[in-house]
């Protein structure tokens, strides 16, 4: 069983603690077993919301297989929430 | 007079102690919407760029925007604009809390200072009442007492100061301007500026208010942005609940927070100086400003055995006091950047920035460089005084006293890191541009802050187009922070945007979580002028336009584009952005050529003419 590494920041970590290991295969499963609620990760149904990003190595999943991007034991999946909605940002 | 305004500039000449008023012009303040861009428009027309930024000579102007003082969330900002004394070029400094809604109830759209004052002296505004009174009693003085007995000694107790602390009076080139105790006009040095003209401070009541165009559709307006700003995770709760500090984790995450004077870009102890941490460990509570919706300050503590862990003396001891800070660009400076994992020493050095009235950026980054040279042998203690080597908390503590004092080495950190480096002939550890060091993301991993960098015109800033909103966030789209490509055009259109909130009295912050097209409503209803978008990102590009202009008859323009050769030639050592250089020379041509500039970055007579530019 790959069992990543899994970081939660600011308000996600009340989901499951700030790192934590969890089975992997593909970030869509870690996401599945994070502890994070369903709802939040996909209120739309299947696809990620908008408002929360994904890492793998420091690396948007949007830049790599998005959520079924593979991860390992060796890999460091990081999970946070924004919610940012304009731009250009502070 | 358009609505909005007051329509009265009050002028001060320091020298003569001649104060007097005269009308706002109107035809300014509609071609640059206020702020910002009208500060720029006036200081074209009076600031003499080839000028010594700390002579009397140099002009400083505080200016608001048309929403200043409105109830538009965060209608409270100002704009110092100036010669900065660090970078030698035009600098645009902003500040919340209340002090620039006071100068606007008291009946002032702008302050136009001159001179210099034969001895210290505070300006006094109560509505129509104006004076220069003597400061000298004030003179030494940290901010907060500074803050704390004109107000006492007013009669007023609503009085709001903006003033300056030790640094600066003794001309430390990145002084800030602090009001309400922790608000900061932070970069560049325009407290310097302040202190060379003998000013202290500026207290002011005032009992006006601010005229709309009209007033139905501006609050209906008002409601519908406030709406929207609840509906964002970041401005409804993220960032009262963590600050900015929750980029902290953010950042390092992705291989870009610049640790060891950007010798690195993953700190290993990132977790120990988070928002996270922070907000379980020292925060007291979160704080707003003027109208502020989001409050994101931070109000910290340092409890217990944590109260007199760092002490200096000007402050040997906290006595449980609460202050405010660290921001997420505190930490950072102070934190990785220094290699220091001790949030308590960040938070007091914090605190400490506020009450000397300095920029902790700029503090931050300059011992950093020092820390570098004295590991490199280039500084030694016969030099530093004490060991200067990274991860020194008692050092960043001990030594943020003698920068404010001018004080042993602390004379040369208060020359900023170019200078610092210069000196021992160590120029190529400068991080920075224009003189100005760089805020917190490392332009190997996000290329765009790279660009934004090297093309800011008030030195390197992250305030003037955050571009870590695509390239981190995914908004408005998602962009890969590793790659050059589309980086240009995007970093055109955020410079002007934000040039245009910068100009409308607004908090950029609010770009979290709303575009310019939600604050353009109230802009509109506020002074009646028929704005739309593309005539406000135009005037925004005015506003740019006109800095680079300014900027190069300084002679600090085209040429200064330039980051440090180790984030165009040294790849980063390791995480996620391991390998990668900054793409400047790729991303430049195309800058230039989008901006409708030459070749070489010149502002080109045709793009003056298209925005009704004046003439040199």
């Amino acid at each position: 069983m790959e069992v990543p590494t899994v970081k939660l920041l600011g308000g996600l970590r009340k989901f499951g603690g700030a790192q934590q290991a969890i089975e992997g295969g593909t970030v869509r499963v870690v996401l599945d077993t994070v502890g994070v609620p369903n709802d939040l990760l996909f209120p739309e149904g299947e696809v990620l919301n908008r408002d929360i990003e994904v890492l793998v190595n420091g690396r948007n999943i949007a830049f790599m297989a998005d959520l079924d991007t593979p991860v390992t034991d060796e890999d460091r999946v990081t999970i946070f929430l924004h919610g940012a909605r304009g731009y250009p940002g502070g | 007079m358009i609505c909005g305004w007051v329509g009265k500039v009050l002028r001060v000449d320091l020298t003569n102690s001649k104060i007097s008023t005269e009308p706002l012009r109107e035809d300014w303040a509609r071609e640059y919407v206020g702020g910002r861009g009208l500060g720029a428009r006036y200081y074209w027309e009076e600031g003499d760029p080839k000028v010594d930024p700390l002579s009397p000579e140099n002009k400083l102007l505080f200016v608001t925007g048309p929403l200043t003082g409105t109830n538009a969330s965060c209608a409270a900002r100002y704009m110092v604009i100036t010669k900065g004394p660090l970078t030698g070029a035009i600098t645009t400094s902003n500040s919340g809390g209340h002090w620039g809604p006071e100068l606007k109830f008291a009946g002032y759209d702008m302050i136009i200072l001159e001179g210099r004052a034969p001895s210290p002296k505070y300006l006094w505004i109560h509505n129509d009442q104006v004076e220069l009174r003597d400061a000298q009693h004030l003179w030494g003085k940290g901010v907060w007492e500074t803050e704390e007995t004109l107000r006492r000694d007013s009669g007023v107790p609503d009085t709001i100061v903006a003033c300056i602390g030790q640094a600066g009076e003794n001309l430390v080139r990145y002084a800030a301007i602090i009001n309400d105790l922790h608000r900061a006009a932070g970069r560049s040095g325009v407290g310097a500026v302040m202190g060379s003209k003998n000013l202290k401070a500026i207290a002011v009541r005032g009992t006006g208010g601010v005229r709309l165009a009209k007033p139905r559709e501006f609050m209906s307006a008002s409601w519908e942005m406030k709406a929207k700003l609840k509906d964002s995770a970041v401005t409804a709760e993220g960032l009262a609940t963590y600050g900015t500090e929750s980029l902290v984790n953010v950042i390092n995450e992705h291989g870009a927070l610049p640790t060891r004077n950007h010798q690195a870009t993953v700190f290993d102890r990132a977790e120990d100086i988070s928002g996270e941490t922070l907000t379980e460990t020292r925060l007291v509570a979160n704080k707003a400003c003027f109208a502020c919706t989001m409050a994101c300050g931070r109000v910290t503590s340092l409890p217990g055995e944590a109260s007199d862990k760092f002490s200096v003396n000007t402050s040997p001891r906290n006595w449980n006091i609460a202050g405010e800070g660290p921001e997420f660009e505190n930490a950072w400076a102070m934190g990785s950047d220094c290699d220091i994992s001790d949030l308590d020493a960040i938070i007091k050095v914090g605190w400490l920035c506020n009450d000397y009235g300095m920029d902790p950026i700029s503090y931050g980054a300059t011992l950093a460089a020092a820390m570098e040279m004295y590991e490199t042998g280039a500084i030694d203690e016969s030099v530093t005084g004490m060991p200067l080597g990274f991860g020194n908390a008692d050092a960043l503590v001990a030594m943020s006293e003698k920068v404010a004092f001018r004080q042993g080495f602390g004379d040369q950190l208060a020359e900023g890191s170019k200078r610092l480096t210069a000196r021992y002939a160590r120029p190529e550890l400068f991080m920075g541009v224009r003189g100005q060091e760089f805020p917190a993301y490392d332009p190997r991993a996000v290329q765009g802050m790279g660009l934004g960098y090297a093309t800011s015109n008030r030195g390197a800033c992250h305030l003037k187009s955050y571009t870590v909103s695509p390239e981190i966030l995914g908004i408005p789209e998602k962009m890969d922070p590793h790659v050059s490509e589309g980086k240009a055009e995007i970093t055109k259109i955020f410079q002007d945007i934000t040039s245009a909130v910068d100009s409308s009295g607004l908090c950029l912050f609010l770009t979290f979580g709303v575009g310019l097209e939600d604050m353009l409503p109230q802009i509109v209803a506020a002074t009646g002028v028929d704005y739309d978008i593309d005539t406000l990102t135009q005037a925004g590009e005015r506003t740019w336009n006109l800095e680079r202009l300014w900027n190069e008859r300084a002679g600090v323009g085209k040429g200064h584009d330039k980051l440090p050769r180790r984030l165009t030639h040294d790849p980063i050592p390791g995480g996620p952005a391991k390998g990668l250089t900054s793409k400047l020379n790729v991303m430049l041509p195309e800058y230039y050529e989008r901006r409708g500039w030459t070749a070489d970055g010149m502002v080109t007579e045709e793009k003056r003419k298209e925005l009704g530019l004046p003439k040199a």
